[in-house]
């Protein structure tokens, strides 16, 4: 059996560890600031609310560029 | 019957020396878990992120989500070497999901405790079978020091507490809790699949499960029924409403 690896498969994992990475420190800014600073926790909130909708709206084509997911013809 | 005891890298798979039926499982049991990390997140997040009830508890879900994004890189990009283009699991509705489990949305602060205690807990049990599998870079994800499954711990240990807190407040807080766990334990004993599945014995033939789905099953319900008790919840009937036995 030969295969073929999906050619975007690293980018798109490059594209995520980066994405998880910046998400952790939005929750530590955000835990950090609980106590003390209830606008910051609100704001690292909001920052990972838009991060995490990024990925649950799933748009590898955007993430990865040239060479991403082929689209379905038509 | 044989057990596979070799252990493959991809460029044994791609040099051709694996069987096509090996290549076959191993890619569909990667789809599947990147599926299982990947659709919890997309169960709870809407909710709970804006509405868990402090918002340190919205920065758990955050975290929680953030960490399963992360468990489905780990296998996707496994998944892709091997020519599986995991772009659909992304995208996909809940109710595709592979697993009921992930196909309805949790709207409720009970039922995101619950998930964590029980259903996390099923994720444990369906990682432990990829240490020492036959594939060597899936059992590197799971294997001592594993940050996937020291991150699953985090939830089920999250998720434990905060059930027992909401079953100790008594009343009828506790019976919201009771429904929940109700609910997801026979969801989470119908995860562990048939007992006289022909594909989970061909996934032990080849070294990339260990128990088979009964074995796993009579584990996970030794570990999860003393802590219900402990809780003072009732155990479900392990019978009612399952559709795997
Ligand atoms: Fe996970
Ligand atoms: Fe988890």
């Amino acid at each position: 059996m030969t295969l073929q690896p999906i050619p975007f498969a690293h980018t798109l994992d490059d594209f995520l560890q980066d994405l998880v990475r910046a998400l952790h420190r939005a929750v530590e800014r955000g835990i950090a600031a609980a106590r003390s600073d209830e606008a910051e926790t609100d704001r690292a909130l909001a920052d990972c609310k838009e991060m995490i909708d990024l990925v649950m709206a799933g748009q590898v084509d955007e993430w990865v560029g040239d060479g991403g997911p082929r689209r379905p013809a038509g | 019957m044989s057990f596979m005891t070799e252990k493959l890298e991809l460029k044994d798979i791609q040099a051709g020396r694996a069987d096509p039926e090996y290549v076959d499982l191993l890619r569909r049991v990667l789809a599947i878990q990147s599926d299982c990390e990947i659709g919890g997140p997309h169960l709870y997040v809407e909710k709970m992120l804006p509405e868990a009830p402090l918002k340190l508890d919205r920065l758990v879900v955050a975290r929680t989500s953030t960490e399963e994004i992360d468990h489905f890189r780990k296998f996707a990009v496994l998944a892709g070497d091997l020519g599986v283009d995991t772009t659909y699991i992304l995208q996909r509705n809940n109710p595709q999901r592979y697993l009921e489990a992930f196909r309805g949305t949790i709207n409720s602060w009970e039922d995101f405790a619950v998930f964590g205690f029980l259903i996390d807990r099923v994720g444990k049990y369906q990682l432990e079978e990829f240490m020492g599998c036959s594939y060597a870079p899936l059992a590197a994800v799971v294997e001592h020091p594993s940050r996937v499954m020291l991150e699953e711990e985090g939830h089920i240990d999250y998720g434990t507490t905060r059930t027992a807190e909401l079953a100790a407040v008594g009343g009828e807080q506790k019976e919201r809790i009771q429904r929940s766990v109700d609910h997801w334990y026979r969801t989470g004993l119908d995860m562990f699949g048939s007992s006289s599945s022909r594909r989970a014995e061909r996934y032990r033939h080849f070294g990339l499960k260990r128990r088979t789905n009964e074995e796993a099953r009579q584990q996970y319900i030794a570990e999860v029924e003393p802590i219900i008790e402990k809780m003072g919840l009732r155990v479900p009937d392990r019978q009612e409403g399952r559709k795997y036995t």
